[in-house]
């Protein structure tokens, strides 16, 4: 894809609710994405950075505003579509599925968009080999539930770039993790961004994460700020 | 698919999710058990009713043709009764067969025909149509009806008397033979011809009772044709197997066959008697009497006159009709046509009618398959009308065994919130997770007619067994042999089969409706947020 070109727009996102009284939790957001960019969300807990990750991968719905992703306007029809192809979550408590192994978990992705996940098929074959990339190779036919919360998390970002999204979004990928391990995920998913050239949105407390990023915002009041 | 492969991992039980695999096994096994239990019924039913139909099938024809009024007015039928060389006697069936022309009629010698009757209905030559020979020319002749065969039956009334000689007392020098006792069963009965032809009817027979062979030896050893073996005084199918042998003509008297009601009512085979009926001669009308000896015993299943039909050679039956008055004899004789297999026979009755019509014979002959025959329309009638209420009750339990699933699967969509949550977030739409627990009621519900069917053909296997313990449990028969016959037949069928398949997998699938849309409207933002 071409560095120039955005891929994510999101434009005037608003998004309020009842609680019991009606509180506006974004309040016209805009946000370009270039293709490689690395971009930190940074805000006091409760300030809506999670929803505004949330409404930017699709998972949810923003009361108003136009949102692009690869040069697809999202809209009710095709955001499954975008999630599976253009999309990729990482999440804090890594969500891997429980009855699943590693290699599966990582395939799944593939499965949901209807390709051959059969052993030497090429998806089988790139699990394989991002598996080896997290260091988890020897690893690939254990059940996750026996896998430590670092491995978890690399099975996350393994399973993550299993469709070869444009974006990913992680939601304090470090946050369930010690320092060391965090450190390690932190340059994982850095060097995947950059290596691969996929745009990173991230949500962190961390200044230190956030300093490793090439663009940062913080989310003050519902506004979206540069820093 | 990735839909189905995440549904059978969600069937898996794990202890984790004790509860929805307990709640599941119930399910399952209920679904299991209702299937068996449908299975099993539908088997005996099926069972029965085309054992009940083979009888009536054996005992009659799969098609039956019989004279319509016109043939009976018909010049036809009617100029034997002018004609010298027709003896001025009207002719059954069987002897139009046998004449030699259509039209005896000699315009030299016979009478004018009375100027009321019908004119004669002549064919392209201008000769008078042999209705009769016609018809067999017909199944001859025609391409769609090279399986059938056709035969002419006679049904006539007579009296039968039966002289039932049983020995009684010790055997001594003085009584070589013992002392014997007789009793007499008599009955008005109608008389049917059989085709010794076919087999069929040896779906019927009863088989010989030790009582009957010893009675056959006596008889033996008081016949004049001594050097018979008693073998060969009963019913039986011949060696190749390809027709029934009822011995006659011997010094016993003709053999004929009588209703299972003779043999609860003390009859043996063997026991001789004779056949009367009132003939007409020139001075009055003279009874006639003809020796008769019983050479077995038929099962004549539904058949409501079953109790009161005999059936004999067509010889005996065509004599005995050819001495009645001829006017009141519609229903009373006409063809049977038989072919192999029974589905065959509206096809089969739509052939002969277009080529009855094309030979412009349609108005003379009546053709009715046996779910027609006026004797049997009601009970079968009745029977199909049993089949479509039982399915619809076998419908509203699998649909009441199937509503388990409901449950358990809305207690599966909660235990996998988070899964439906990040499966979303992988890119599956809300339909697939509907599908995913739609295959999850769908795999279930198969899954226990599958069990129930397996359960079901085991039983069915050992039917015999089951029916002999519950009878000694209780005491006595749990099914009356005379309903049900000695053994209680049951037959799978192929149709009930998929019915209850097909029935289970898509009430199960319906079932599943319900938690798979509660499953799809889940927001993955709500879910993924929550944890």
């Amino acid at each position: 894809m071409n560095s120039q070109k955005p891929v994510l727009k999101a434009k005037a996102i608003h998004k309020a609710f009842y609680n019991p009284a009606l509180v506006q939790i974004l309040k016209g957001v805009d946000l370009t994405i270039m293709c490689g960019d690395t971009v930190a969300i940074m805000g006091r807990s409760g300030e809506g950075k999670s929803t505004l990750l949330q409404i930017l991968g699709t998972l949810e719905t923003a009361c108003s505003g136009y949102l692009e992703i690869a040069s697809q306007t999202v809209n009710n029809f095709n955001k499954s579509k975008i999630r599976n192809k253009n999309l990729a979550f990482i999440f804090q408590s890594f969500h891997l599925l429980e009855d699943y192994t590693a290699l599966e978990n990582v395939l799944m992705p593939a499965s949901i968009a209807r390709s051959n996940i059969s052993p030497g098929s090429p998806a089988y074959n790139r699990a394989c080999q991002l598996l080896e990339k997290v260091g988890l190779d020897s690893r690939k036919h254990f059940n996750t539930k026996l896998l430590s919360g670092g491995e978890k998390q690399r099975v996350a970002i393994a399973r993550a770039l299993c469709n070869d999204p444009d974006i990913l979004f992680a939601d304090e990928p470090s946050g369930n993790l010690d320092k060391q391990t965090s450190q390690y995920i932190h340059e994982l998913l850095l060097d995947f961004a950059h290596n691969q050239g996929k745009a990173l949105i991230l949500v962190t407390h961390d200044a230190d994460l956030a300093a490793m990023c090439s663009r940062r915002f913080r989310l003050c009041e519902g506004i979206l700020v540069a820093e | 698919m990735f839909e189905l492969s995440v549904a059978c991992k969600y069937l898996i039980p794990r202890w984790r999710q004790l509860s929805v695999s307990i709640i599941s096994l119930v399910s399952m096994l209920v679904i299991a058990l209702v299937v068996w239990l449908i299975v099993v019924f539908f088997s005996v039913k099926d069972g029965l009713e085309n054992s009940w139909i083979d009888k009536l099938i054996a005992l009659t024809a799969p098609i039956r043709i019989t004279p319509t009024e016109k043939y009976y007015n018909s010049f036809y039928y009617q100029v034997d009764s002018i004609s010298s060389q027709a003896d001025f006697t009207n002719k059954t069936i069987g002897e139009k067969l046998l004449a030699e022309q259509a039209n005896p009629y000699n315009p030299d010698s016979d009478e004018e025909p009375p100027v009321y009757w019908v004119k004669p209905d002549l064919n392209q030559n201008g000769d008078l149509k042999d209705l009769v020979k016609d018809v067999y020319q017909i199944i001859a002749s025609s391409p769609e009806l090279h399986e059938t065969s056709i035969t002419d039956y006679e049904i006539t009334a007579a009296n039968l008397k039966l002289r039932m000689l049983r020995p009684y007392g010790k055997i001594d020098q003085e009584h070589p033979k013992g002392t014997m006792t007789q009793q007499f069963i008599e009955q008005a009965a109608y008389i049917g011809s059989f085709d010794p032809n076919t087999t069929a009817i040896a779906k019927t027979l009863l088989p010989l009772s030790p009582d009957d062979l010893q009675n056959l030896q006596y008889v033996q050893s008081t016949s004049a044709d001594i050097h018979l073996p008693p073998s060969s005084l009963h019913a039986k199918v011949a060696d190749d197997g390809s027709r029934i042998i009822i011995p006659g003509n011997n010094q016993n008297g003709e053999g004929i066959l009588v209703p299972r009601s003779y043999k609860e009512a003390g009859t043996l085979v063997g026991d001789q008697g004779y056949i009367s009926y009132y003939s007409p001669t020139p001075s009055a009308i003279q009874e006639q009497r003809i020796p008769i000896y019983v050479a077995g015993f038929y099962d004549p299943g539904i058949m409501p006159i079953g109790g009161k039909f005999i059936l004999a050679s067509h010889q005996l039956a065509g004599l005995i009709r050819a001495s009645h008055n001829q006017d009141d004899t519609l229903q009373s004789n006409g063809f049977n046509v038989r072919f192999k297999n029974l589905a065959d026979a509206h096809k089969i009755k739509a052939a002969l009618m277009k080529a009855f019509k094309q030979q412009g014979l349609d108005t003379y002959w009546n053709i009715e398959t046996y779910q027609e025959y006026e004797f049997t329309k009601d009970l079968i009638q009745q029977l199909h009308s049993e089949k479509n209420l039982f399915s619809l009750i076998s419908m509203v339990i699998i649909i009441v065994a199937c509503s388990n699933i409901i449950s358990m699967l809305i207690i599966l969509v909660n235990d996998k919130k988070i899964e439906i949550g990040i499966l979303r977030s992988m890119g599956a739409t809300s339909g697939s997770i509907a599908i995913i627990f739609g295959l999850c009621g769908m795999v279930m519900g198969a899954c226990g007619s599958i069990i129930g069917i397996i359960v079901a053909v085991i039983t069915l296997k050992n039917l015999k067994f089951l029916v002999d313990m519950i009878s000694r449990f209780q005491g006595y028969d749990l099914f009356n042999p005379v309903f049900y016959g000695n053994t209680l037949p049951n037959q799978i069928s192929m149709e009930v089969l998929g019915y209850v398949v097909l029935a289970t997998a898509l009430i199960s699938l319906l079932a599943g409706i319900v938690p798979a849309v509660k499953a799809s409207l889940l927001r993955p933002s709500a879910i993924l947020r929550s944890e």
